[in-house]
C-alpha cells in the first residue's frame, strides 16, 4: 500500500454530500440500458420494439466487433428505443415485468477462479464480450472499448474519484468482497497488473470488510486525485503503460459475479446529492434505473447532473441512469444574472480563486450549474493549469489546438487529459477547455486510430 | 423587484436584432452586464463553474489601483500647494486636473472598444477598465488632453484591436499608448518642466525627478538625497513625477494585494524584484561611474522612477505576459535587469522600465516556446 504524492485538486467543501448509508429502494417500473459509450462505438440494434426480453439478452452490438454485446438488465417487454443526434441509440427501455418474482433471467455458466487462471487471454476476452462485460473496461487514452487483443500493461480500479459525490466503497463493497475478489483476478488476467486505489479516508472500512490488502496505493482524499486517468499518470514508468484500462469498481463486482454465479447482477449503489426533495444518501436499486426513480420528486428550477458535476451531463428525469453512472447530482438550473455580480464580497460563493470573502471560511457551499458569467478570449492568466491534475498547459494545448495541428497538442500531452473538468470550471474567461481538449482527442482518434 | 431590472426588461427588445437600436447592440449589453451579471445555465460538461468571472479579475486590479490613483490626485495637489495648504484642498486641486485626463481616457477608449466591439460582432471586453486608468497613472500631470486622446487611441487601436483585440494583443495597450507619446510628443513626456503643475509658488527646476540627478561627478547617492530624494521620500512618494509612479509603498502594497488573490503572478513581481536588485548590486561592485545610476544600489532603483507601478501592474498584465511558470519568472527578471541597465548605461534616457516591459513583451512568445518545448520534454510521450 502505498501513498501516492499529493497532485493538485478541487479545494472547495461543497453542500449535498450524500449520507453514509443506503436505502433500498422500491423496484422500479422500467429500466434502460445507455450504452453511454464513446463516439466512436457504432452500435447495432438486435431488438425491437414490443420484443420480449429477459436480463441478460443481447440488446445491442458493437458494429467494429459483432462479438461485443451490450445485455439487458431488465426483464420484460421493450418499450421504447431512445436515439439522440444522428439517429446514435441512446436508450433501450424495458418494461419490467410486473412480478419482480419471475422476473425472466438468462444465466450462463459459472467459472470459479480456478477454471479463470486455467483459461487463455482470449477465451477470457471472448466471455467477457458474450457476457456484456467487455465495453466496460474501457482503455487509455481515448476511454474506448479496448480493440487489440494484447495484454493491457496495467488495469486501474480507482474506488472513489476524491468527488465527495461518489458512492463510499464500503457501501458498495459490502457483502459483495467474493465477487470483487473474482473481478480482481479477471483483470489479473488480462492486465500485466492490477491497481486498486482508495483515498485515505476509505481504508478503516475497508479494512472492516477485509479488503485493505488488495488497495495497492493510497490516495488523497480530494478530486480528482482517485480519477483513474490521474492515477496511471502518477504510476506509469513509461509509454507503454499508456494503453492501460480501467473499470468503475461497481462494475467490477458486478463482473465478478457474473463468472462466479453465471447470473447477471442487477443492483447497483447509487449516490444522490446536492439538494434532492428525498435525503441525500445513498440508494440501491436496478441497473439503469429511471433517473426520477432515483432522486425523488424534482422540484420547479432544479437540474439532475449525473456521472459526477465536473464529469457528468445534465440529464433530464425522465431518462434511465447509464452504465458505469453511478451518481446523481440535484443542483439549482435556471438562468439567473446578480445585480453587480462582480462586486459582491461573496462570503457564500463557492470559488477556487482567493477572490471572494469565502476564500477565508472554511464552510461548505452550494453549487449550481450555471456559467456566473460570460465566455470572453483567453486572457492567459494560467489558472487552468494551476488546477490540471496531470501537469499539462490547457490553455497552450486549446491554443495549438485550434490551428487544427495534431503534432503540437500530442507533444504538450493532450492524450494525458483525463477530462476532469477543473480547467473548465477555474477559468475566469469561462473557457470550456475540457471540451476543447475532448474532441481534439476526438480528432486524433478519427485522424489516426479508427482503420 | 429591482426597479434598474424593469427598466432594462422594456428596453431589452430595442436591442436585440430586429429592433431598431440593435446597432448598439455592443454598448447596450455591457451596459447592463455590468449592472447584472448574467449567469446563464451551462450547455457543457462541467456543468458546474466557478463564481470568477473576467469582470471581477478586472474589478480586482482596479481595486488594487485605487490607492495609486487617489494618492496620485493628492501629490498632484500636494506639488502644486508645496504642501502648504489643506490636505483636502490639495486633493482638489489634483483630482480637478487628474480627473479630465481620466475621463478623456476611459472616454475616448471605450469609444474605440465598442466601434470595434460593434464591428467585430464581439463582447466589449472588460480588459480596457484597467489600460483606461492605467494610462494616465504614466502621464505627468501637465498632458494636454488632446495627446491623451490621441494616445489611448494608438494603443488600443495599434496595441490591441489590430491583434484582435483582448486576449490576442502582443503587447500591453496603456505602454503602448505610454510609448506613442512619449517618442511623439517627448517635449510633454520629459524634461524637468512637465511633472508638477505649474505653480506660482515654486519654480520650474523644482519639478524634477530623482531619476534626472546624476552626471556631475560626487556620489549618486548622496546627490539625490541632496536634491531632496531621500529613499523615505520616494518610497512613500511625495514627489514630483508622472501620476501614478511615485508612490513605490502604494504600488507594492497593490501588488502584494494582486498576489494574495493570485490575480497577478507573483513570478512575475518577485522576479522583477531580484533582477533590480541582482543588476543595481552586481553594478555597484563593477568599475564605472559613481556620479550616475549606475551606481544608485538596489534600494534607489526600485524606489524610484516608474519601476513599483509598472512591475505591479503592467509586467503582470497576463496577455502579454509568458503564460508558463518559468517563463513568468525570466520575463519578471528580465524587466528589473533592463531597467537598471537602461537607467545605468543611458544618462539621456533614465527611465528604462516601461521600454523593459515592451520589449520584454515582444520576447513573452518566445520565453513561453522555449519553456514549452522543455516542460513537453520531461512528460513520458503519449502520442
Ligand atoms: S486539461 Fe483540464 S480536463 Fe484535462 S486533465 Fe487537465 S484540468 Fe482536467
Ligand atoms: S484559465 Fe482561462 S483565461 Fe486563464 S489561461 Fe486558462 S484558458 Fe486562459
Amino acid at each position: 500500500m502505498k501513498p501516492l504524492k499529493p497532485g493538485k485538486t478541487f479545494q472547495s467543501k461543497i453542500n449535498g454530500v450524500p449520507q453514509g448509508q443506503a436505502t433500498l429502494l422500491e423496484r422500479p417500473k422500467t429500466v434502460a440500458l445507455v450504452p453511454g459509450a464513446s463516439p466512436f462505438v457504432k452500435l447495432k440494434l438486435l431488438v425491437g420494439e414490443n420484443d420480449t426480453v429477459s436480463v441478460g439478452t443481447p440488446l445491442l452490438q458493437d458494429k467494429r466487433d459483432p462479438k461485443v454485446l451490450f445485455l439487458s438488465p431488465g426483464g420484460g417487454r421493450v418499450a421504447a428505443i431512445r436515439r439522440g443526434a444522428r439517429r446514435v441509440v441512446q436508450e433501450v427501455v424495458i418494461d419490467l415485468a410486473d412480478d419482480g418474482a419471475h422476473e425472466p433471467a438468462l444465466s450462463f455458466a459459472p467459472i470459479s477462479p480456478k477454471a479463470l487462471k486455467a483459461m487463455s487471454r482470449m477465451e477470457v476476452v471472448n466471455v467477457l464480450k458474450l457476457r456484456g462485460i467487455w465495453p466496460l473496461i474501457r482503455q487509455f487514452p481515448f476511454m474506448d472499448i479496448p480493440q487489440e487483443s494484447n495484454g493491457f500493461p496495467m488495469a486501474v480500479v480507482s474506488l472513489h474519484s476524491g468527488e465527495r459525490f461518489n458512492p463510499v466503497p464500503s457501501l458498495f463493497l459490502k457483502d459483495q468482497q467474493a465477487a470483487f475478489l473474482h473481478g480482481l483476478t479477471v483483470l489479473q488476467n488480462l492486465a500485466d497488473r492490477v491497481v486498486v486505489t482508495a483515498p485515505r479516508s476509505a481504508m478503516a472500512p475497508l479494512k472492516a470488510l477485509g479488503l485493505a490488502e488488495q488497495v495497492t496505493h493510497v490516495v488523497q482524499d480530494a478530486y480528482p486525485a482517485g480519477d483513474p486517468g490521474v492515477i496511471l499518470y502518477q504510476i506509469r514508468k513509461s509509454a507503454a503503460e499508456n494503453a492501460s484500462c480501467t473499470m468503475d469498481p461497481q462494475e467490477l463486482i458486478a463482473m465478478g459475479h457474473l463468472l462466479s454465479t453465471g447470473n447477471v447482477q442487477c443492483r447497483r449503489i447509487y449516490a444522490v446529492s446536492g439538494t434532492p426533495t428525498r435525503p441525500a444518501s445513498h440508494y440501491q436499486t436496478r441497473t439503469g434505473t429511471p433517473v426520477s426513480h432515483l432522486v425523488g420528486p424534482l422540484k420547479q428550477g432544479k437540474g439532475i447532473v449525473t456521472g459526477g458535476v465536473f464529469t457528468g451531463t445534465i440529464t433530464s428525469g425522465d431518462a434511465h441512469m447509464g452504465m458505469g453512472i453511478t451518481t446523481a447530482t440535484v443542483l439549482d438550473g435556471v438562468d439567473t444574472d446578480a445585480f453587480f455580480g462582480f462586486a459582491w464580497p461573496g462570503r457564500r460563493l463557492l470559488s477556487e480563486s482567493r477572490t471572494f470573502l469565502s476564500c477565508l471560511e472554511s464552510g461548505s457551499l452550494g453549487m449550481d450549474v450555471t456559467l456566473h458569467g460570460e465566455e470572453r478570449a483567453c486572457i492567459n492568466c494560467g489558472w487552468c493549469d494551476k488546477k490540471c491534475p496531470v501537469d499539462l498547459l490547457p490553455q497552450f494545448i486549446m491554443k495549438a489546438a485550434s490551428t487544427g495541428e495534431m503534432e503540437e497538442p500530442l507533444a504538450l500531452g493532450l492524450l494525458d487529459c483525463t477530462g476532469c473538468g477543473l480547467c473548465t470550471f477555474v477559468c475566469p474567461s469561462k473557457i470550456d477547455l475540457a471540451g476543447i481538449l475532448a474532441l481534439s482527442k476526438q480528432t486524433c482518434y478519427r485522424e489516426r486510430v479508427m482503420p | 423587484m429591482n426597479p434598474l431590472r424593469k427598466v432594462f426588461e422594456k428596453t431589452d427588445p430595442y436591442f436585440k436584432p430586429p429592433g431598431q437600436l440593435s446597432r448598439f447592440k455592443g454598448i447596450y449589453t455591457a451596459t447592463r452586464t455590468f449592472f447584472f451579471l448574467p449567469s446563464k445555465v451551462t450547455g457543457m460538461a462541467p456543468h458546474v463553474r466557478d463564481h470568477i468571472d473576467l469582470k471581477r479579475f478586472m474589478s480586482f486590479v482596479i481595486l488594487a489601483l485605487l490607492p495609486v490613483t487617489l494618492f496620485g490626485m493628492f501629490n498632484v495637489g500636494y506639488q502644486y500647494h508645496n504642501g502648504a495648504a489643506g490636505v483636502f484642498e490639495m486633493f482638489y486641486t489634483g483630482a480637478r486636473h487628474v480627473l479630465p485626463i481620466i475621463v478623456v481616457s476611459y472616454g475616448v477608449g471605450f469609444f474605440w472598444e465598442i466601434l470595434f466591439a460593434t464591428l467585430r460582432g464581439h463582447e466589449v471586453t472588460e480588459g480596457f477598465l484597467v489600460t483606461g486608468l492605467l494610462l494616465p497613472l504614466t502621464l505627468p500631470p501637465t498632458i494636454p488632453l488632446w495627446q491623451v486622446a490621441l494616445g489611448i487611441s494608438f494603443g488600443v487601436v495599434m496595441g490591441k484591436e489590430v491583434f484582435g483585440g483582448t486576449g490576442r494583443n502582443l503587447l500591453n495597450p496603456a505602454l503602448t499608448a505610454r510609448a506613442f507619446l512619449f517618442f511623439s510628443y517627448p517635449v510633454s513626456m520629459s524634461g524637468n518642466g512637465v511633472w508638477r503643475l505649474p505653480s506660482p509658488t515654486v519654480d520650474a527646476v523644482g519639478g524634477a525627478t530623482a531619476l534626472s540627478v546624476g552626471g556631475t561627478g560626487g556620489r549618486i547617492q548622496e546627490m539625490v538625497v541632496d536634491a531632496g530624494f531621500s529613499l523615505e521620500r520616494l518610497f512613500f512618494g511625495l514627489h514630483p513625477g508622472s501620476i501614478g509612479e511615485t508612490s513605490a509603498f502604494l504600488c507594492f502594497l497593490g501588488a502584494l494585494f494582486l498576489m494574495v488573490t493570485r490575480v497577478a503572478s507573483f513570478r512575475i513581481i518577485i522576479g522583477g524584484i531580484v533582477g533590480v536588485v541582482v543588476t543595481a548590486w552586481g553594478f555597484l561592485y563593477l568599475p564605472g561611474p559613481t556620479d550616475t545610476w549606475f551606481s544608485a544600489g538596489p534600494l534607489f532603483h526600485l524606489f524610484s522612477g516608474g519601476f513599483a507601478l509598472g512591475i505591479s501592474f503592467m509586467a503582470t498584465d497576463p496577455v502579454s505576459a509568458p503564460g508558463t511558470d518559468s517563463g513568468r519568472w525570466i520575463y519578471g527578471f528580465l524587466i528589473g535587469f533592463f531597467t537598471v541597465l537602461l537607467r545605468a548605461v543611458n544618462p539621456a534616457y533614465v527611465e528604462g522600465v516601461m521600454l523593459s516591459i515592451l520589449f520584454m513583451n515582444i520576447f513573452a512568445p518566445l520565453i513561453d516556446h522555449i519553456s514549452l518545448k522543455i516542460t513537453a520534454g520531461r512528460r513520458i510521450p503519449n502520442v
